[in-house]
């Protein structure tokens, strides 16, 4: 709880230990790549030093977020917490996986309608008709544009 | 006379007819995502790149370049009638532009953005052709320290620009860089972090990153907030539109200073044209007779940041064109995809691909008349657009930004990255951590790499030769001044503070 307490800005402490994981983990993966000499550095040399700088400067982010002084924190505008947004950031991701699952084995109709259908979920008002109507403008210009107009190899159908 | 030969040049590329169709669809597209909202220039640019690959490099840069000062004109629409800026830099628009709509003044208020953003656009468009040749000419002397000095800068700059603290921006453009490496490195062909997928041999492709953090992150968020706004005019009568002489008379010299401190940023790598757009309305609110005026519809405050941000997105070809560093994301995008198209930026720009230089210069001007003649009489067409719901825009939003990842490679596998892209902007922007500077990263990370690694062996490992070379040295030390700028004030404030209590 203590600790809990001095904690002024959460943000600024999870991004900065996400920072330093990922500097980490960058210096961790690198280490298998050969360093290389200073005057003709390795594959290995670049991605490490970068780690490094990362970890740092994650670690200096991390610190802002505890060590804040108390005029510092009183003077900081707190946004108001509008959610975390879930179910948005699951329809969206899913929509986009499930368009790039589909479009190559049954082709850009049945993909687009997915997308349209599953996206729309993670807005607050779901109307049958709406995205009915949405999914048959879509595919149509899509085909316009993409298949006919631009020639891109896609196909609009189950091959 | 060189200089008009080049002009006369340019200009017989960019009245080609399919280039003058490719420069008036880039800027009609440019315009209508500047109006809507939640779609910015760069996840359009993005979006878009991968159709232009089979076009001619020529015609993709000039359509490319009318998306990104197209939709500086159509922000300010957005600005002014919805409180709502389409780009960042019309965020100042909103101060000035938006009390003038409550007035019942939005006619005069678009006209005069446009008047201005045409101004500016057209003195930035001069200085360009009148500056680009001869810096180009010094850049030649660059060396590999220099352009990893200057790249820095670049990068430190996008960092301290950055919404939220600098050290979140530099560990952004870190991060950037080390997604930057992902691939078979350039020099010895070992795959780097590429846990044994075939696809990530070549490396993350900017175009996902682009799309997944600007594209979808951005719709997640918006969905999140489920935010509705106000129209404050739905319909702008053509005689409301002419603004008065006097209108005219006091938006003269505001324009002047707005274009010329807007095209002086604009050259600087890593400004954007947000902060031209700042710093000329400050400046304006410092000259004024009664500063009082401002924030309740003064003219001045409208038009000279306007002039500035169009002036600063013309100039901020300069760096990207001769030197091969970008001045914001959007030019970062655009250098992206004239090395897809196989177009290297730099000094040797002018001399190898004049075609495309100077066609490219003649096009903004052409383009910049195209918009002044598009928007005047249309405004309310554009003012009508701005009622189509959300819930609408953003799954036709998603599908383009599904397809253009998709035609990439032709491959599945880049639509799953941009997915997991997304997420991982999204937890960016819910960290308050800005996805620009990763994005300049990315892109600079190979070129970071190599001219490091070769400027290191120039020195035999010496590593102060970043600061023994006056040029390198110079860059250095602006990127020094750009961090202590941002940060004085603050340690100012908490010094302050401290002798208070």
């Amino acid at each position: 709880m203590r600790l809990r307490a001095r904690i002024h800005d959460p943000k600024d402490v999870i991004a900065g230990l996400l920072f330093v994981a990922i500097g980490l983990a960058t210096i961790v993966g690198a280490s298998d790549y050969p360093l290389g000499a200073i005057r003709n550095i390795g594959p290995g040399y670049f991605p490490i030093l970068l780690g490094v700088c990362l970890a740092l400067l994650g670690a200096a982010v991390a610190y802002q977020g505890i060590g804040r002084d108390e005029a510092a924190a009183a003077g900081a505008v707190h946004e108001s917490d509008e959610g975390l947004g879930l179910r948005p950031l699951i329809m969206i991701t899913l929509a986009v996986v499930a368009f790039g699952f589909l479009v190559r084995p049954l082709g850009l109709a049945a993909a687009t309608v997915a997308l349209v259908v599953i996206s729309s979920l993670a807005g607050r008002d779901f109307s049958a008709v709406r995205v009915a109507v949405l999914s048959v403008a879509l595919v149509t210009l899509s085909w316009l544009i993409f298949i006919k107009l631009l020639g891109l190899s896609m196909t609009l159908w189950p091959r | 006379m060189e200089f008009l030969d080049n002009l006369a040049l340019g200009f017989n590329v960019a009245l080609s007819p399919t280039t003058l169709l490719y420069c008036m669809i880039g800027v009609t597209v440019g315009m209508f995502i500047g109006v809507l909202p939640g779609i910015g220039p760069i996840a359009t640019v993005g979006m878009l790149l991968p159709i232009t690959f089979h076009m001619r490099p020529t015609e993709a840069i000039i359509m490319l370049a009318g998306i990104y000062y197209g939709a500086m004109y159509g922000g300010s629409i957005t600005a002014i009638l919805l409180k709502l800026p389409g780009t960042a830099a019309s965020a100042v628009t909103v101060v000035e532009g938006y009390p003038m709509a409550q007035q019942g003044r939005a006619g005069p208020a678009l006209v005069m953005t446009t008047i201005a953003s045409f101004f500016g656009a057209c003195v930035a468009i001069v200085i360009v052709a009148a500056f680009a040749p001869p810096l180009a000419q010094f850049a030649l002397r660059f060396q590999s320290p220099e352009y990893f000095s200057l790249m820095m800068v670049g990068l430190i700059a996008a960092a301290v620009l950055a919404h939220g603290s600098l050290l979140k921006g530099l560990a952004m453009a870190v991060l950037g860089l080390v997604i930057g490496c992902i691939g078979q490195d350039r020099n010895t062909g070992l795959p780097r972090f590429t846990f044994d997928i075939g696809e990530l041999y070549e490396g993350v492709q900017f175009v996902v990153v682009v799309v997944a953090m600007f594209g979808l992150a951005e719709i997640i968020h918006n969905l999140a907030l489920g935010g509705k706004h106000e129209i404050l005019a739905r319909r702008v009568p053509l005689r409301d539109l002419i603004p008065s002489r006097e209108d005219l008379r006091i938006s003269f010299w505001p324009m002047v200073r707005g274009s010329a401190l807007g095209a002086v940023i604009g050259i600087l790598p890593g400004a954007g044209p947000a902060i031209s757009s700042f710093a000329s309305y400050a400046l304006e609110k410092q000259l004024a007779r009664d500063p009082s005026r401002f924030g309740k519809g003064a003219m001045e405050g409208l038009v000279a940041p306007e002039a500035a941000n169009n002036a600063d997105s013309q100039a901020a070809f300069i760096p990207t064109l001769t030197l091969g560093v970008p001045g914001d994301a959007t030019t970062a995008i655009i250098l992206a995809a004239m090395l897809i198209h196989g177009i290297t930026p730099g000094p040797k720009i002018t001399t190898d691909a004049p075609q495309l230089f100077w066609g490219l210069i003649a096009s903004f001007w052409i383009g910049n008349l195209v918009l002044l003649v598009l928007n005047l009489p249309f405004i309310g067409l554009w003012v009508r657009m701005l009622s189509i719901p959300y819930r609408i825009l953003f799954p036709c939003v998603l599908l383009f930004s599904c397809i253009g990842v998709l035609s990439l490679n032709n491959d599945a596998f880049d639509v799953y990255l941009a997915a997991a892209f997304g997420v991982a902007g999204y937890v960016f922007l819910k960290l308050g951590c800005e996805a620009t500077p990763l994005l300049l990263g990315l892109i600079l990370g190979p070129m970071v790499e190599e001219n490091f690694r070769r400027s290191l062996q120039l020195s035999r490992g010496d590593p102060t030769i970043f600061l023994t070379r006056p040029i390198s040295l110079a860059f250095i030390l602006v990127g020094v001044f750009l961090i202590v700028l941002v940060v004085a004030p603050g340690l100012r404030r908490r010094k302050q503070a401290q002798s208070s209590t």
